[in-house]
């Protein structure tokens, strides 16, 4: 979002002036002011106390405000609209307990580079500090999770600092920005005029000629290049960037589960996820590769495995947009910072010869394709989640919770976009998948919108059916039932010698009797026969619906590296 | 090893706090800090710092430093850092034996 130019508050400042001479302006209809002057036209919130004076202010505005059922989930519906627009998402809550139940979806978003603005209510200024009812310092306690956070202490300075979070919240590399709003300069009269643009945030520079050459020059001499590709691909816009390099270079590509979707999924070269739940061919490829181009992909542990037998053999090509993540765990040996598509363009392939070691990858990705033909009659998760994807087709929008059937989303859905593919990758916060389904379903009533979400991860959220109904909201819920925290079982099954503990839900209510009761569509499926069925049902259906999938508790997310052990030494059923 | 790092920052509230937040996290234990009193809107940061682990890299938390909004520039020794925190503080006056760490951000 860019800032305003000065005249274009002055329209709503001159309607605004004639409402002034029968109504009193204060701080917080300056914050409603101004989020309607920069655009925005939807906010997730929560009333209470210290932020009633925004709620006040709030009827009558354009901006349509989405009442959700908990904090927690006005951050995440937020932040799924934002990674589907690229603008930042908007939530809003009241002091102490609003603010500390929104703290996961901004760390949330901090983690996965999601721009976000979040307004919290404060007690008044005098206040603060002596530990007045429902004060949290909600300042200090998201720093660590912020790209930055301001309180406003003056009214007459709210269109300005707002802006400003706008530009930040959305600039260089995205992230949430709070902004803390005291009450007693939200029910101050003001009447703040909208200042001129605030200062745009500069990328980094481009990288010198000669580290391009040098970069050039490194390819030359690879034999078995690999291209890794993380989120920092679809924050920096590359994605066409990312395709045609492949299309130029043939150099095979894997990518982080932030990455998925970069690369066009019918490339024959794109070998798949890489990492703890990656695929043999990605993997492998990985290991064996002499030159990693590591392109907006940060060596999180969950794709690299243990870190010094990570690509054992290969030199690093680090390309990112953002400067701080190059050698921050893997030294490389040109790291080029800056706009990705530039310097993916300034890289020349004129000597590169690797048609051997392309086709050794691509024989590889065949021969270990993932299989679906499971033995027995039940629903086999992997195969259900392929033929809704590949039904849906290009429009199809996964919300995904965590667990087993995050993972097998990410292994076997296509994604003709990696935005397409929301879910929480480095927080890895169960909860996430309804409400960020509520925000894309609102955002693209157009698209398939499918929340693909587990029996453990709906019960952190499950309240928003309400939201979905209330709203009439288009999400399609496929619950994947296996009665059980399953991957929390699948890690105790192999690394805690089948200690079972706390992980079983035997008495899970009756999820489509809970929709029902919501006033929600939902139907059961027991068996694989009915498969087809329910996925016809699903997308055709035009509110909220829930699919409640029964499937087998012992079923695993395959293949699966052990904490602690190279990606080379992955297990397999 | 002990390295110094020289910050300018805004006077904004909180600023401090997020500078001093950010190194610790990072794995940076603080063995001296001085900041000086501001001008101009901004003052000068200079801390010791002791990695926690051999994996800690100084130029990546410049990096780092140099990302958050209110900072202005970040700046490593161009004399030997294993100096007593006096020394630190006198050599936060005098700009010309620091070097630019990364180029700032605004
Ligand atoms: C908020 C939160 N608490 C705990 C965890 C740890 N955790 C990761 S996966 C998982 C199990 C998820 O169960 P379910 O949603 O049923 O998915 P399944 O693995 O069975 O497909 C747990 C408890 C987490 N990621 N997030
Ligand atoms: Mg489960």
């Amino acid at each position: 979002m860019t800032a305003l130019p000065a005249t274009e508050i002055d329209d709503t400042a001159s309607a605004a002036d004639a409402a002034q001479t029968r109504t009193r302006q204060t701080g917080a209809h300056a914050v409603v002011r101004t989020l309607e002057a920069l655009g925005v036209t939807r906010v997730f919130g929560y009333p209470g106390g210290a932020i009633m004076p925004v709620y006040d202010a709030l009827t009558g505005s354009s901006l349509k405000h989405i009442l959700v059922r908990h904090e927690q989930a006005a951050a995440f519906a937020a932040d799924a609209q934002a990674r589907l627009t690229g603008k930042a998402g908007v939530c809003l809550a009241t002091s102490g307990p609003g603010a500390t139940n929104l703290l996961t979806g901004i760390a949330n978003a901090y983690l996965d580079s999601v721009p976000m603005i979040i307004l919290t209510g404060q007690v008044p200024s005098g206040l603060m500090g002596t530990d007045a009812f429902q004060e949290v310092d909600v300042f200090g306690m998201s720093m660590p999770v912020v790209k930055h956070s301001i309180i406003i202490r003056d009214p007459m300075r709210i269109p300005e600092m707002i802006a400003e979070a706008f530009q930040i919240a959305e600039g260089g590399r995205p992230g949430p920005v709070l902004i803390d709003l005291p009450k007693d300069v939200l029910q101050a009269e003001a009447y703040p005029t909208f200042p001129p643009g605030s200062r745009p945030e500069a990328g980094p520079p481009s990288p010198p000629e000669s580290d391009l050459a040098s970069a050039t020059a490194l390819l030359a001499q690879s034999d078995r290049p690999v291209l890794y590709i993380g989120g920092g691909v679809t924050l920096g816009g590359a994605v066409d960037a990312v395709r045609d390099f492949m299309a130029r270079t043939g150099i095979p590509a894997v990518a982080t589960l932030k990455g998925l979707g970069c690369a066009h999924p019918d490339s024959e070269t794109y070998l798949g996820m890489l990492g703890m739940h990656g695929g043999r061919a990605a993997n492998v490829a990985v290991d064996e590769s002499d030159l990693l181009i590591c392109c907006g992909a940060r060596f999180d542990d969950r794709a690299t495995g243990r870190l010094d037998s990570f690509a054992p053999g290969a030199r690093i090509i680090h390309i990112d947009g953002d400067a701080a993540e190059i050698d921050k765990l893997r030294r490389a040996e040109i790291g080029l910072a800056g706009d990705i598509t530039e310097i993916l363009a300034g890289i020349t392939n004129d000597w590169l010869d690797i048609a051997a070691w392309r086709d050794t990858c691509i024989e590889r990705k065949h021969r270990h394709a993932f299989r679906y033909d499971a033995p027995g009659s039940g629903v086999y998760a992997p195969a259900m989640l392929k033929e809704l994807s590949e039904v849906a087709g290009d429009d199809f929008i996964a919300a995904c919770d965590v667990g087993q059937h995050q993972m097998w989303v990410a292994q076997h859905c296509r994604f003709s976009r990696p935005e397409h593919h929301l879910t929480s990758a480095g927080l890895g916060a169960m909860g996430y998948g309804l409400p960020a389904g509520i925000g894309a379903a609102m955002t693209r009533p157009d698209a398939k919108v499918v929340t693909i979400t587990g029996d453990g991860s709906i019960m952190m959220n499950i309240q928003e059916l309400a939201t979905a109904r209330r709203y009439g909201v288009p999400v399609k819920i496929l619950l994947l039932d296996n009665a059980s925290l399953g991957l929390v079982r699948q890690w105790q099954e192999y690394f805690f010698e089948e200690n079972f503990s706390e992980i079983d839900l035997y008495d899970n209510p009756d999820f489509a009797e809970v929709a029902h009761a919501f006033g929600i569509e939902a139907f059961t499926v027991h068996s694989r026969e009915e498969v087809p069925a329910a996925i016809d049902r699903l997308l055709k259906a035009r509110g909220p619906i829930l699919a409640h999938v029964l499937i087998d508790p012992r079923e695993n997310v395959w293949p699966l590296v052990p904490p602690g052990a190279s990606n080379a030494d992955m297990m397999e059923n | 090893m002990r390295t110094l790092l020289r910050i300018d920052i805004a006077d904004a509230e909180g600023a401090l706090m997020r500078l001093i937040g950010l190194v610790e996290r990072r794995g940076f234990t603080i063995a001296t800090l001085d900041k000086a009193a501001s001008s101009n809107g901004q003052s000068t940061v200079t801390m010791s710092l002791d990695a926690r682990d051999d994996a800690r890299n100084m130029d990546v938390l410049a990096r780092q430093v140099a990302r958050l909004l209110d900072v202005r520039g970040v700046f490593t020794p161009d004399f030997e850092p294993q100096i007593a925190p006096e020394i630190a503080a006198q050599a936060a006056g005098t700009p010309h034996r620091w070097r630019q760490a990364c180029p700032p951000r605004h």
